[in-house]
C-alpha cells in the first residue's frame, strides 16, 4: 500500500537507448511531478520496467498514463492499485549515535520492514531498511531528519504486478 | 550499393516523389546520388524552415507524408519551427537530418548538434541511425508512424558516413515491428449506443468538426450525420472545409475569432459532438465555463486527447471515419427546427457585414481586408487553395473566404507560426500543380520567410500572393489596443518597398490602395493561371479582427465590435 497522496504507474518499455530520456522528458514538458522513478530489466529479454511514483494528481493521472502510452517505445503504461502489486523500497540511512535505534526497530517490527545495521561510521550506525513503500514512508515521517540523521538515500520504489 | 542509394531506394518504396531539401557538408554524398533516381524531384527552398513548411503543406494537400531533408547542425535546427508546427497540427512528415560521422558524434564536432534531443518533444518518434543495415527498416517505420493513427512528424538523424557505407543488397522490409505502437481498436458497442442515445435525446446539439475529420477523410460521413440528425456543424480553424460553407447546416468557425453565432450555439448547446479536435484554449475560451450545460461526445484517434482538456461523457477513441459510419448506421432521422431557427436568429443578428462595418477604425475610406478576401473568393469562385499566414490575415481569410472543399485552407493552427503562408503555398503548389494557390499574408509574416520568393521564381510557380499591409504586427497591435492601452511597443513595422522586392525576384507585382485598383488586380490574378502575381493591399492601420473572445473569457462574452 502506498500512502494516500501518491500513485504508482508501471511502464513496460522496450530496452532501447533513449527510452528513459523520452519518458522523463515527457513528464517534464507536461509538468507531471515525479516523486520517484526506477528502471531495470525484467524476466523478458529486451523489456525493462519503469516504476514511477507520482504525487497524486487525481484528475491528471489518466492523462499522464495516456501520454506515456503514446510513446512508441512504451509497450504499456498503467496506474496500479496498491493491492495489485508488491512494492518495495530500499533506504540507506546513517543515524546519529544512540538516537533512533529504539524507534527504528520498533517501527520495523510493527510494519514488517527488514532492518539491519550494516556498518558503523564514527560510531554512527548505518541502517539498511527494506520494506513496502508505504511502510517506509510512514517510518521516515516519524523521524526528525534534521536532528537525528546524518545521511539518507532512497532507492525509489519498485513494484511487481501480481 | 552505398547508404545513400539505400536511403533513396527506400524513399521510392514509400512512393516519395518530392523532397524539400537543403544541402550541406553532410548531405553531399546523398545529394550526389540524386541524379540516379529521377523519380524523386528535389526542391531547394531558401531556408530549411521553408523545407519543413513546404513538406507540411504537401501532406495537407495530398494526405501523404511530406519529406524534408537537411544537413547537420544549423540545417537541422532551422527545421525546428516547421516540425513543431506539423506536430501541433497533426501533420504527417518525415524529417531527415544528416549528422556528423559516427566517430565524431558526441565530440562537439563542426556543425554537430544533438538534434534528436532537440526534436524529441515535437515528434511522434525519432531515430538515430547507427548502421546502414538499419536504414530500410527505419524508413519503413518512419512512414508507417507518420501516416497512421494520429499523423505527426517523425524525425530520422543519419550520420554522414552511413551514406558511404556499403551494403550488398537492398531488401525493403514488408513488416512493421513496433510492439509499443497500437492503433485504437474499434470502440465498444456500449459507447456507441450511449452516443446514439445522447444524440437522440438532445434538443440543442452541435457538431464541432476539427482537423481530424479532414485527416480521416470523413467529410462524407460527417455530412450524413449532420443531415440525418439535422445538427448544425461548427468547425475549428483547421476543420474548415469539412462541410462546404454553402451547406445550410454549416455555421462556420468557432473560437477566439470565430463567428459569434457559432460561439453562442456552442455555449447554449445541450450536446457537443466533438470530432477530431482537441478542445484547445482558442476554441473553448475559459475552460471551466465552456458549454456547461452540454453533454460531450468526443471522437478522436488519439486517446490521450480525450478528457485532456474537457470533461467527456462518451469517449469514442478511434478513426473518425469508422466511428461516424457506426453512428450513422444507428441513428434515425431527426429534426431540430426550433434549435436551427434559434441559431439562424443569432446568425442574422450578427452578420459578418455588420461586424465588418464595426471593425473599421479610421473614418478614411481605406481598403478593408474583409472586402479583399471576399473579392478573392468571388473571383476564384470559392475554389482556390488558401495558404494563410498567422495573425489578422489568417482570421480574415478564415472568416471571409467561402471554403467549399476539404483541405482548402492551409493554416498554422496549433503553433501559430508566422512565416507559414508563403512556404505552405509553395508546398501546396508542388503537391497539386493544377491548383490555384493563393497565399494570404501580412507584412510581418511574409518577412519571416520572404526568401522563398526565390523558390517561386526558380520554379515559376503560378502562386498568387496577397499581402495585406497595415504597417503593423496587426494582431499583437490589436491586443495592445484592447488590453494594453494602445501602447504599441515593437509592433510598428518599418517596411521595405515590397513591390520592388517582388520585382527583384522577377515576380509581377502591383500595389492597390483603393477599391477599383484592388478589384482590378484581383481579377487579373484570378484569370492568370500561368504566372505568379504579388499583390500588395494597403489596409487600415488600426483595423481589428472581430468577433473576439478575449483570452480567458467565456464564449458567450464574444465581443462583436470595437468599443468606441
Amino acid at each position: 500500500m502506498t500512502t494516500r497522496n501518491q500513485q504508482i504507474v508501471i511502464l513496460q518499455v522496450q530496452d532501447q537507448p533513449g527510452v528513459l530520456s523520452r519518458v522523463a522528458s515527457l513528464c517534464r514538458r507536461r509538468r507531471f511531478n515525479i516523486k520517484s522513478l526506477t528502471v531495470g530489466t525484467t524476466h523478458k529479454t529486451g523489456i525493462s520496467q519503469i516504476t514511477m511514483v507520482f504525487w497524486k494528481e487525481e484528475a491528471r493521472i489518466k492523462n499522464i498514463v495516456n501520454q506515456l502510452n503514446s510513446l512508441i517505445e512504451v509497450l504499456e503504461a498503467e496506474v496500479v492499485h496498491p493491492k495489485d502489486v508488491i512494492d518495495k523500497e530500499l533506504v540507506l540511512l546513517i543515524a546519529k549515535k544512540d538516537q533512533l535505534e529504539e524507534y527504528i526497530f520498533k517501527k520495523c517490527t510493527v510494519n514488517d520492514i527488514n532492518v539491519r545495521i550494516i556498518n558503523e561510521i564514527d560510531g554512527n550506525p548505518v541502517y539498511e531498511l527494506l520494506g513496502q513503500g508505504g511502510a517506509i514512508e510512514k517510518l521516515l515521517q516519524g523521524i526528525d531528519i534534521q536532528k537525528n540523521v546524518i545521511k539518507l538515500v532512497r532507492s525509489g520504489l519498485i513494484a511487481l504486478k501480481l | 550499393m552505398t547508404g545513400a542509394d539505400i536511403l533513396l531506394k527506400s524513399l521510392i518504396k514509400e512512393k516519395v516523389d518530392l523532397i524539400f531539401g537543403y544541402p550541406g557538408g553532410k548531405t553531399i554524398a546523398l545529394h550526389d546520388k540524386l541524379k540516379d533516381y529521377p523519380q524523386i524531384k528535389h526542391i531547394l527552398p531558401r531556408h530549411e524552415q521553408g523545407a519543413a513548411m513546404m513538406a507540411d503543406a504537401y501532406y495537407r494537400v495530398t494526405g501523404r507524408p511530406g519529406v524534408c531533408l537537411t544537413t547537420s547542425g544549423p540545417g537541422a535546427t532551422n527545421l525546428i519551427t516547421g516540425v513543431a508546427n506539423a506536430y501541433m497540427d497533426s501533420v504527417g512528415m518525415v524529417a531527415i537530418t544528416c549528422q556528423v560521422d559516427r566517430d565524431m558524434v558526441g565530440t562537439d564536432a563542426f556543425q554537430e548538434v544533438d538534434i534528436t534531443g532537440i526534436t524529441q518533444p515535437i515528434v511522434k518518434h525519432n531515430y538515430f541511425v547507427e548502421n546502414v543495415k538499419e536504414l530500410p527498416q527505419t524508413i519503413k517505420h518512419a512512414f508507417h508512424l507518420a501516416s497512421t493513427g494520429r499523423p505527426r512528424p517523425v524525425h530520422i538523424d543519419i550520420p554522414g558516413d552511413i551514406f558511404k557505407q556499403n551494403l550488398k543488397e537492398f531488401n525493403y522490409p514488408q513488416n512493421i515491428n513496433l510492439p509499443g505502437y497500437q492503433l485504437p481498436k474499434e470502440p465498444k458497442q456500449t459507447s456507441v449506443d450511449q452516443a446514439v442515445d445522447l444524440i437522440k435525446k438532445s434538443a440543442r446539439p452541435v457538431i464541432i468538426a476539427g482537423h481530424g475529420v479532414l485527416i480521416a477523410r470523413a467529410w462524407t460521413e460527417l455530412k450524413q450525420l449532420a443531415e440525418t440528425s439535422q445538427i448544425p456543424v461548427i468547425s475549428t480553424l483547421l476543420g474548415i472545409g469539412s462541410l462546404p460553407q454553402s451547406h445550410p447546416l454549416c455555421i462556420g468557425m468557432l473560437g477566439m475569432h470565430g463567428m459569434a453565432w457559432a460561439n453562442y450555439a456552442v455555449h447554449n448547446a445541450d450536446l457537443i459532438i466533438g470530432i477530431g479536435l482537441r478542445f484547445d484554449d482558442r476554441i473553448t475560451g475559459k475552460i471551466d465555463e465552456f458549454a456547461q450545460d452540454a453533454n460531450v461526445i468526443h471522437i478522436d484517434i488519439d486517446p490521450a486527447e480525450i478528457g485532456k482538456n474537457t470533461l467527456v461523457d462518451v469517449a469514442l477513441p478511434g478513426d473518425c471515419k469508422q466511428i461516424l459510419k457506426r453512428l450513422n448506421q444507428n441513428l434515425p432521422a431527426k429534426k431540430h427546427e426550433r434549435w436551427l431557427a434559434k441559431v439562424a436568429t443569432w446568425s442574422r443578428d450578427h452578420r459578418q457585414s455588420l461586424v465588418k462595418k464595426a471593425t473599421r477604425a479610421q473614418k478614411t475610406k481605406h481598403l478593408m481586408a474583409q472586402d479583399i478576401i471576399k473579392e478573392i473568393d468571388k473571383q476564384t469562385k470559392s475554389q482556390a487553395v488558401i495558404a494563410s499566414d498567422v495573425g489578422q490575415n489568417q482570421m480574415w481569410a478564415a472568416q471571409f473566404y467561402n471554403f467549399q472543399n476539404p483541405n482548402q485552407l492551409l493554416s498554422s493552427g496549433g503553433l501559430g507560426s508566422m512565416g507559414y503562408g508563403l512556404p505552405a503555398a509553395i508546398g501546396a503548389q508542388f503537391a497539386d500543380p493544377r491548383a490555384q494557390v493563393w497565399a494570404i499574408v501580412g507584412d510581418g509574416g511574409i518577412q519571416m520567410n520572404i526568401q522563398e520568393l526565390g523558390t517561386i521564381m526558380e520554379h515559376q510557380l503560378p502562386i498568387k500572393i496577397v499581402l495585406l499591409n497595415n504597417g503593423y504586427l496587426g494582431m499583437v497591435r490589436q491586443w495592445q489596443e484592447m488590453f494594453f492601452k494602445k501602447n504599441y511597443c515593437a509592433t510598428k513595422l518599418v517596411n521595405p518597398n515590397f513591390i520592388a522586392l517582388a520585382q527583384a525576384y522577377n515576380i509581377k507585382a502591383e500595389r492597390a490602395a483603393d477599391w477599383p485598383k484592388a478589384q482590378k488586380i484581383i481579377k487579373q490574378a484570378a484569370l492568370d493561371k500561368k504566372q505568379s502575381f504579388f499583390m500588395e493591399f494597403i489596409i487600415g492601420e488600426e483595423d481589428c479582427v472581430f468577433p473576439m473572445v478575449p483570452p480567458g473569457n467565456n464564449l458567450k462574452d464574444t465581443i462583436i465590435k470595437r468599443n468606441q
